[in-house]
């Protein structure tokens, strides 16, 4: 017998909708505007990633969730071998490999191997009896299985990455709880590993002088070679001046720094933030700031809401990806985290990590939409 | 938004505490976020909104200041003066018609030269490079001093002047029939190409009558001048003043400091002091961290070789500029690029000379009347070099970046070479060297004051005859009257004693035939000896080359300094004396960092009574009736002096009938010091092919001479051996008590 319970519940899936068309609209308006300072035409060629990463979303909302569950392993050995493929014969450009260009499209492993590892850690900790607490002996899989493509992706070299899905990875072992000593434990051997890649040269110079830089911004502004001015070196302050110089109202629409903007570095991917902070100031960031806490506790909504294991660290772990990225991106371009090569979701302009985004909202809306139930 | 579905599965239950922190969580990290962008937004908005103005940080480098040339009372004889440039950087402009419209009102640029300036802005603003060059609008944009010699200019009531924007020069405007200068009263001459204009010849301006240019019949425009350079009585404005009040409103404008160096007193200093100009590539490759382009090198002179101490250092510094180029002076500045690290340019340091501006002029003045003189004061115990003047001389101005075509070709067809400094070219010394032959007899033994020798007027010798100057001879002489009457003969038969090696040694020995290490360049003369005669004459070394060489003549060279040199050496007892011109260095307020006098030798070993010998025989030179310089007895003042004439008879084809008379003659020379009983300085002129030296070079020796002790220039001088006025004196002889 079956008791219509017609119940008066919020969709919130159904609601976050409209923010996340919101958050897209302000992006290719702030994008058309960083075009103007810049003389590119980049937001025209986010509408079509935008487009393009719709119909992903919409696909992988309406896939049943098991068959993610079921490719989660292929499709993490695939992005390995894709990541070990661009090691080897991925395109340089500026010193690091991060491409891998495959008939004629660019791919990026490494905007993959973020929610394949989400989706992976799923699958693993699906599969094991979830104890009251986690310690080494049953975190020791899923823990190797994140490090090894993480690796990789340092090896590139891209320690933005890297960190992220080392956040992303920590948040959904943590979700599953682990008990104080393991994580002591754990924190000692980060504390051990990083000094030795720092010394040993896994982390290289130029990341290493990013963090100098950041600890000690008088450090580099100066080049005793060409005797000049590093403009490199002042990048994160020139964006944190932008930022500052938005003030509470910001400046308007079209009415930032040129001059500045235009020769600031990465002005259209990682330092996105300075041109819309500096037109909109801090009343914009906190709307910003707002529709995307909406997007994240929507996302822990579903986590909460979900019916099965794999889709509760799945809703934890995307969530947690775009959660951390953006804070490292603020952080890094407000200045309280060093410069690593992180973009903005949504906001910073770039097909890869923006299909990436989309995969994983269309993979939370899946979540939402079915509870998670396999 | 507590809901919960029927259909729960229990074991789900144990994420809520976690998904409760990881909420928790978030919203916290997003709090610190927001409280960042807070921060930077809200809380340092106006900093940042100062510090985001920044569009560029630059390290400029402060190129250093040069350091002064200054004579032995702290006279300044080399200095710098600033000017202005003022330039566009075709980036920041705006508007170029509206900028050049009143850049030419304001700096007085003609048509063509707006051109010009138009002409390259456009070419260069649309390239990526070039468009933040910087074109030239106008150099040598006056400050405070006078462009040309650097004294302060002063303000008078503003000028009207007239000026023709065709081809840029200015006139004053006169009533008609106005014949006379308004500024100093003058008579105008008029302009030799019959265009009406007129110029005062004291004061070099020029004047109209109308409206008009008198070269292209231009309208003029009027403009004023209200400051003016005391010295040279030349008309300025303060344009930088105005022009810097201007440049905020002027996009893509800038002023540029440049420092021109100048010599306040002209020709006075000129071989000793030199000049600046720009480096070369050349320089710029072998000096990289010390040069760069447009920086100046001393080329000659002191400028020259005191180039290190004059430099300085160049430094460094941070600026700010804004969007539209300009700098930007930054209040409270981030602590991050307060700590850029600068470093403060170290002035080059001021060289101090011995010569003294009066005792130039007195030179100056002395040789006027002269085609080509050298002439130097020593003192004869340290040796500092009191003045050296060289005629005809040269503007350091000139030259100093600033050569017109026209300057340059007059001073290459001079025909009395104002560039060389004669005081520091070597001549043949004639009969001046025969105090050196003279002592080297004395020494050697091989006359003594009484030692007679006869003179008929000629001497025989090695198949030639040489001959006395005074053809019928002087009978017979000792030492003494020999060398007041500058017999040839007499020195003759010394030098045929004495041989070419002791003379040569002799020579030597006082200092000829090598450079004194003067701190200019200067010749080293020649002491000719055998083995030179062997390897340079035809024929190899003959005995009558012994001859002509006691009595200074052909082969034997000195300059006048090393014949100062030399008597100085005998009159002042007979100790080695290096001749200086650089007293020391010090810094900008003067505290001494490094002295660099040099100190007088050892004794040369002579025996005084041979000094007291000569030295009177060159008292008797002047005091004697017979004495070659007795025409420049001085009433005032007892001196030494020998006189010299050097055959130098040249005929050169091509050149200016006058010329060529000139070339016909001997060079003159007298060399003396005074006073004569306690010697204090040694003189000597060369005027070159000037004639006999007594009569042309004895009197520009005594004038000077007399002009240096009335005028209190002479150091060290104690109360009572100061000559006094013949007025004063009872005894109208000139003896001193």
């Amino acid at each position: 017998m079956v008791t219509r319970i017609r119940e008066r519940r919020f969709n919130w899936n159904l609601a976050v909708i409209p923010v996340i068309f919101l958050i897209a609209v302000i992006s290719l308006i702030n994008l058309r505007n960083a075009d103007f300072y810049s003389g590119d035409i980049f937001h025209q060629k986010q509408i079509i990633w935008y487009l393009l990463g719709i119909i992903v979303a919409i696909v992988v909302a309406v896939v049943d969730l098991k068959l993610f569950e079921r490719l989660a392993w292929p499709i993490y050995i695939a992005v390995a071998i894709l990541l070990l493929l661009t090691l080897l014969v991925g395109k340089e450009v500026n010193n690091s490999r991060r491409w891998l260009e495959l008939g004629g499209v660019n791919i990026q492993a490494s905007e993959l191997l973020k929610v394949s590892v989400v989706l992976l850690l799923g699958n693993i900790f699906k599969n094991i009896r979830k104890p009251e607490y986690h310690t080494i002996k049953t975190l020791w899989k899923p823990i190797v299985s994140v490090l090894i493509p993480a690796t990789l992706v340092l090896l590139e070299p891209d320690l933005g990455t890297t960190l992220l899905v080392l956040f992303t990875s920590a948040t959904v072992i943590l979700y599953e709880g682990v008990r104080f000593r393991s994580v002591a434990l754990l924190l000692g051997i980060i504390l051990l590993v990083v000094p030795l890649s720092w010394q040993f040269g896994i982390i290289k110079e130029y990341q290493k002088n990013r963090v100098r830089l950041w600890l000690d911004p008088d450090q580099f502004k100066w080049d005793e070679k060409s005797k000049k001015l590093l403009d490199k070196t002042l990048q994160p302050e020139q964006a944190r001046w932008a930022i500052g110089a938005g003030g509470f109202l910001g400046k308007g629409s079209f009415q930032a720094s040129k001059t500045r903007l235009k020769y600031l570095p990465e002005m259209q991917t990682d330092f996105i933030l300075a041109t819309y902070a500096e037109e909109h100031g801090f009343l914009g960031c906190t709307v910003l700031g707002t529709l995307f806490m909406i997007l994240f506790l929507w996302g822990a909504y579903v986590a909460r809401t979900a019916r099965d294991r794999f889709g509760v660290l799945v809703a934890v772990g995307i969530t947690a990806y775009m959660f951390w990225q953006s804070v490292m991106n603020i952080g890094m371009v407000t200045g309280m985290f060093p410069v690593v090569g992180i973009t903005l979701p949504f906001l910073s302009y770039g097909g890869s990590s923006l299909l990436s985004v989309m995969v994983g909202l269309g993979l939370l809306m899946n979540i939402g939409l079915h509870r998670g139930r396999v | 938004m507590r809901t919960r579905s029927p259909m729960f599965l229990g074991n789900l239950m144990e994420y809520q505490s976690q998904n409760r922190w990881f909420v928790v969580i978030m919203i916290l990290v997003m709090g610190v976020i927001m409280g960042r962008l807070f921060q930077l937004q809200v809380l340092g908005g106006k900093k940042y909104e100062k510090l985001a103005e920044i569009n560029q940080v630059r390290r400029t480098r402060i190129p250093p200041r040069r350091g002064e040339i200054l004579d032995r009372k702290g006279r300044p004889l080399a200095l710098n003066i600033d000017l202005y440039r003022a330039v566009i950087v075709p980036h920041y402009v705006t508007d170029v018609d509206a900028v050049l419209q009143r850049l030419s009102m304001l700096l007085l640029l003609t048509d063509e030269e707006v051109e010009a300036i138009k002409t390259r802005y456009e070419d260069y603003k649309d390239d990526k490079k070039k468009q933040f060059r910087e074109i030239v609008v106008k150099r040598y944009i006056n400050g405070a001093s006078c462009p040309k010699d650097g004294t302060p200019l002063v303000e008078t009531t503003p000028t009207p002047y007239a000026w023709c924007k065709t081809c840029g020069e200015q006139f004053i405007e006169l009533p008609a029939g106005q014949s006379q200068c308004p500024f100093d009263g003058t008579d105008l001459k008029p302009a030799p190409d019959n265009s009406g204009m007129t110029t005062c010849p004291r004061c070099n301006r020029q004047f109209v009558q109308g409206h008009q240019c008198p070269h292209d019949h231009t309208p003029l425009v009027p403009t004023e001048h209200n400051l003016r350079c005391p010295r040279c009585q030349t008309d300025y404005s303060d344009t930088s003043a105005v022009v810097m009040a201007q440049l905020h409103e002027m996009d893509g404008v800038f002023l540029r400091e440049e420092t021109e160096r100048a010599y306040p007193h002209g020709d006075l200093f000129a071989h000793v002091v030199g000049y600046v100009n720009e480096v070369n590539r050349e320089e710029l490759t072998t000096h990289p961290d010390v040069y760069r382009p447009g920086d100046y090198t001393g080329r000659r002179g002191i400028e020259k070789t005191m180039e290190d101490v004059l430099r300085g250092k160049a430094g460094e510094e941070v600026t700010f500029r804004d969007r539209r180029g300009r700098s930007m002076k930054l209040l409270e500045e981030e602590p991050t690029l307060a700590n850029l690290k600068y470093d403060p340019a170290v002035p080059g340091n001021n060289v101090v000379l011995t010569l003294d501006v009066e005792v130039q002029r007195i030179l100056q003045d002395a040789t006027r009347n002269q085609h080509s003189v050298g002439i130097v004061v020593i003192d004869v115990d340290n040796g500092e070099v009191l003045g050296m003047y060289s005629s005809p001389s040269f503007d350091p101005n000139d030259w100093a970046g600033r050569l017109t075509a026209r300057r340059k070709k007059e001073y290459d067809d001079n025909p009395f070479y104002p560039m060389i400094n004669k005081a520091a070219t070597a001549f043949p010394p004639a009969s001046t060297f025969k105090i050196v032959t003279a002592l080297a007899a004395l020494n050697e033994g091989i006359i003594t004051v009484e030692t007679k020798i006869n003179c008929p007027g000629h001497y025989d010798y090695s198949g030639h005859r040489f001959g006395c100057y005074n053809r019928y001879g002087h009978g017979d002489l000792e030492l003494e009257r020999a060398l007041a009457v500058s017999c040839d003969v007499f020195f003759y038969r010394l030098g045929e004693w004495l041989g070419m090696d002791r003379l040569e040694q002799y020579s030597k020995l006082l200092g000829l035939g090598r450079r004194t290490g003067i701190e200019i360049g200067e010749d080293a003369g020649l002491v000719p000896s055998r083995e030179w005669h062997e390897r340079q004459s035809k024929g190899g070394f003959q005995p009558g080359f012994t001859l002509s060489t006691a009595v200074g003549q052909k082969d034997i060279r000195a300059t006048p300094l090393q014949m100062a040199l030399v008597l100085a050496q005998m009159v002042n007892g007979g100790h080695i004396i290096h001749p200086f011109l650089v007293d020391s260095i010090q810094d900008e307020e003067g505290h001494v960092v490094r002295s660099l006098r040099k100190e007088p030798g050892e004794n040369l070993g002579f025996p005084d009574r041979y000094l007291k010998i000569i030295d009177q025989a060159l008292v008797d030179v002047v005091e004697s009736d017979e004495g070659t310089a007795h025409n420049t007895k001085l009433e005032s003042i007892r001196f030494g002096a020998k006189t010299g004439t050097a055959e130098a008879r040249q005929v050169k084809k091509g050149v200016d009938p006058y010329v060529a008379r000139w070339l016909a003659e001997d060079h003159a020379w007298t060399i003396a010091f005074a006073p004569a009983q306690k010697p204090r300085i040694a003189v000597a002129a060369i005027v070159e092919h000037g004639g006999y030296g007594g009569s042309i070079a004895g009197p520009i020796v005594s004038k000077v001479i007399y002009k240096l002790f009335s005028a209190g220039l002479v150091p060290n001088i104690e109360e009572n051996e100061i000559w006094s006025p013949a007025s004063e004196r009872e005894d109208s002889t000139g003896i001193l008590p």
